[in-house]
């Protein structure tokens, strides 16, 4: 069971947990229910470089395409590929089994700036109001 | 028109009319490929500048539009050699012939960031509303909640609960587009049956009545945008929008044989 509260978060909603410069990122509970039922995702290749803020995939549900976004810029080196064939994993399990992808990043001061687990709550409130 | 547009579609200050909406009805039907890229250009110009768009179009020739992850065309074949488009938005492929499709553009901090389905019900609640009224008087309702069945090929052969139906027949379908908080809605009103998918019949085969379409598109274009902004300004698209649409329309293009992958 992965601790939320050792996470940083996106105001669009995505997760990362730093473990040296390998980094893992998925998108959070509120934004899979905000979703609802998922019926497509695409995530990107292995060996892609992203910049912060560019799209990595994208998910399906209820007839609206959603954009996911890398909160920072790093190079892909791991996809969670089972994903695609098992989403119930992103409603069950967002911060553990749901995760997306993981990315090599050369800058470990990278993501110093997202929220905390405190104050992505209070965002996450606001949002909902 | 253009220079009040121009401050508010390119402007600095976004937030002035935060409620405005800029309408475009277009008087002759588009190409697919550039409705689609016009579609995208609006989300673009909405997420720069927080202008709130509405969208009323048709399309020049019979066109079937695929939703974004719809990667098999075994489907394809049975409906004839058309020109085929991707979608921004989700689910099944779209026939746009007889049919009036209208899109609409909210920025971020829209009054529907915490669930954005709202704003199916938002717009579909207005369209109901209007083609209730003289002289169409056509009565639509939502579809009675079911399991949604994704499985069909074609969105007017797929069932969910922000579908509006008029006598068991799925006449309005809609989807989405979020980016960073914006959201792309789009849906097609299918008028009248086409030859292509006979088994969907429209609202004139219903109601055995024709209606007139440059009424039904300004009335549609009003009322949608209404429903989402307090003021409305009519303008068209722009020369500069225009090169952009231009630009980007092949991408949407989809060829037989073409690999689908998103």
């Amino acid at each position: 069971m992965t601790d939320t509260t050792t996470l940083q978060y996106t105001k669009s909603h995505e997760w990362i947990q730093k473990q040296g410069d390998l980094v893992t990122i998925g998108i959070t509970d509120f934004a899979v229910k905000q979703l609802t039922d998922l019926v497509y995702i695409d995530l990107p290749d292995v060996g892609r470089t992203l910049d912060a803020g560019e799209t990595f995939g994208e998910v399906e549900s209820v007839k609206a395409v959603s954009d996911l976004y890398a909160p920072i810029p790093g190079e892909v080196v791991e996809v969670n590929d089972s994903l695609a064939d098992d989403l119930a994993a992103l409603s069950d399990d967002p911060f553990g089994r749901g995760w997306m992808i993981k990315m090599k990043v050369a800058d470990s001061a990278a993501g110093e700036s997202m929220l905390d687990h405190t104050e992505y709550e209070k965002f996450c409130a606001s949002e909902e109001h | 028109m253009w220079s009040e547009s121009r401050s508010l579609v390119m402007g600095t200050q976004p937030s002035t009319l935060p409620n405005t909406c800029v309408l475009m009805i277009d008087k002759t039907g588009r190409s697919g490929a550039e409705n689609m890229a016009l579609d995208e250009v609006l989300l673009e110009e909405c997420l720069s500048s927080g202008q709130r768009f509405v969208r009323i179009y048709t399309w020049r020739e019979p066109t079937l539009s695929l939703g974004y992850f719809q990667k098999s065309l075994d489907d394809v074949a049975t409906l004839g050699r058309l020109p085929i488009v991707r979608r921004l938005s989700g689910g099944g492929a779209i026939l746009h012939h007889h049919e009036v499709t209208y899109s609409c553009v909210v920025p971020p901090g829209n009054e529907w960031q915490s669930d954005p389905t709202e704003l199916y019900r938002v717009v579909h609640d207005v369209i109901i509303e209007s083609l209730f009224q003289v002289p169409y008087e056509c009565q639509l309702e939502y579809r009675k909640p079911t399991n949604p069945n994704n499985s069909e090929f074609l969105c007017f052969g797929r069932g969910d609960k922000n579908d509006l139906i008029s006598e068991g027949h799925k006449i309005v379908g809609s989807a989405q587009r979020r980016r960073r908080g914006a959201i792309l809605q789009h849906g097609s009103i299918l008028l009248k049956r086409s030859h292509y998918t006979p088994v969907f019949s429209g609202l004139s085969d219903l109601s055995n009545r024709e209606f007139d379409l440059k009424t039904l598109k300004t009335d549609l274009g009003r009322t949608i945008a209404e429903s989402i902004s307090e003021n409305t300004i009519s303008d068209s698209p722009q020369p500069e929008i225009l090169d952009r649409v231009n630009r980007k329309s092949s991408s949407y293009i989809v060829s037989i044989g073409d690999d689908l992958d998103c």
